[in-house]
């Protein structure tokens, strides 16, 4: 069942009786204005159709944000031109740079690995230089590991790779669109306990073509 | 004060019961577009865009909850006609599923049921963490391990 069918299914007002739906109460709360919105929150636990109309709050403030924001969009006079040509100029360089330093290094490879965590079970390895290796994720091996399983989400939590591996590294697939990304390991024992790592962030590049 | 400026809110008016009632046919968009627009006129000194989209979303929410409670609209409302909604069976499934899910969240512990619940409304972690006076990282693992469990919580319901 994906995230979107939870979500639907959760905000389903079949069978809810809605009572004590108050929406005042719910715009605030899905604003982020309550000091305690727990018992909400437990409502909405109970009552599809208060978790319905909570989401679609949320939605309408999202969109009234995005409306209010809109025409602060501010044209540089004239006379602002010619700095906002040099920040543009400043920016092409910056670019320029950071795409040279993704794309010299040749013994970035011989570096050592850093190691990403809180040093307590699984480790993300990160610090490998070229693009290729960008797009591969590894971690500590775990003794006695006979398999890992790895999933890599985006930072919205859209499932974008799973991977079932005996090795202590994947790669991601060029299906997967450059950017950030968010992911976890699990070790699976041969004894049927697992370890789970932390979450760890990662920033992929997008697969050489 | 000045009078707001009423077409210019109407546009807006429309576009926000657009979006939030994504699939309704143009006549229901006119009568909610209507409905809110007397709602705008009670209260002018109020009116901005973060009122015009409210507006838009207690004119919806007060519509569902009517037709929810008498059936006014729609295929619904008239017997005779073949319904093309849910069937019994489907909308038994669906309340099944939403029971099993709450007892899920129910039995989820304490640290993760108000993220994931906040996550299954549509907030992302980040908005979780301000809302819930939580860090960052706290909520992204109570919403990654809170999905799997709740999961396999459902299958072993078997509801999933």
């Amino acid at each position: 069942m994906t995230d979107e069918q939870l979500k639907q299914a959760f905000r389903d007002p079949a069978g809810s009786s809605e009572e004590g739906c108050d929406l005042d109460a719910i715009w605030a709360g899905a604003a982020g204005e309550l000091d305690d919105v727990g018992p909400l929150l437990a409502h909405l636990r109970t009552c599809g159709g208060c978790a319905e109309a909570w989401a679609l709050a949320r939605e309408a403030q999202l969109g009234a944000k995005a409306d209010e924001d809109a025409p602060k969009v501010h044209v540089p006079p004239p006379a602002n031109r010619s700095l906002a040509w040099v920040a543009l100029l400043a920016a092409a360089v910056m670019v320029f740079v950071g795409v040279w330093a993704l794309q010299s290094p040749p013994g970035a490879d011989t570096n050592p690995p850093v190691f990403r965590g809180d040093g307590d079970g699984i480790q993300a390895g990160v610090g490998q230089g070229d693009v290729a290796a960008g797009r591969r994720l590894w971690w500590s091996p775990v003794p006695d590991a006979v398999r890992y399983e790895v999933t890599v989400l985006s930072p919205a939590l859209a499932v974008l790779h799973e991977a079932r591996t005996a090795e202590s590294e994947v790669v991601v697939p060029s299906a997967v669109a450059g950017g950030p990304v968010v992911w976890r390991v699990t070790a699976r024992k041969q004894d049927g306990t697992a370890v789970e790592s932390d979450t760890f962030r990662a920033v992929l590049p997008e697969a050489p073509r | 004060m000045s009078e707001p400026d009423w077409s210019q809110r109407r546009d807006q008016l429309t576009r926000a019961v657009r979006r939030l009632g994504s699939g309704y046919d143009e006549a229901m968009v006119d009568d909610l577009v209507q409905q809110g627009m007397i709602r705008l006129m009670r209260k002018p000194e109020a009116v901005n865009a973060s009122y015009v989209w409210r507006t838009a979303w207690s004119v919806i929410c007060d519509f569902r909850r009517r037709r929810r409670r008498r059936p006014e609209h729609g295929d619904a409302a008239l017997p005779f006609v073949k319904d093309e909604g849910p069937s019994p069976a489907d909308t038994v499934v669906a309340t099944d599923l939403r029971r099993a899910l709450r007892d899920c969240l129910e039995q989820a512990p304490e640290s993760r049921r108000d993220v994931l619940t906040l996550y299954l409304v549509g907030h992302g972690p980040t908005e979780c963490a301000d809302m819930l006076n939580r860090t960052l990282k706290s909520c992204e693992n109570a919403v990654y391990r809170g999905l799997d469990a709740l999961r396999e919580c459902l299958r072993s319901k078997g509801v999933a």
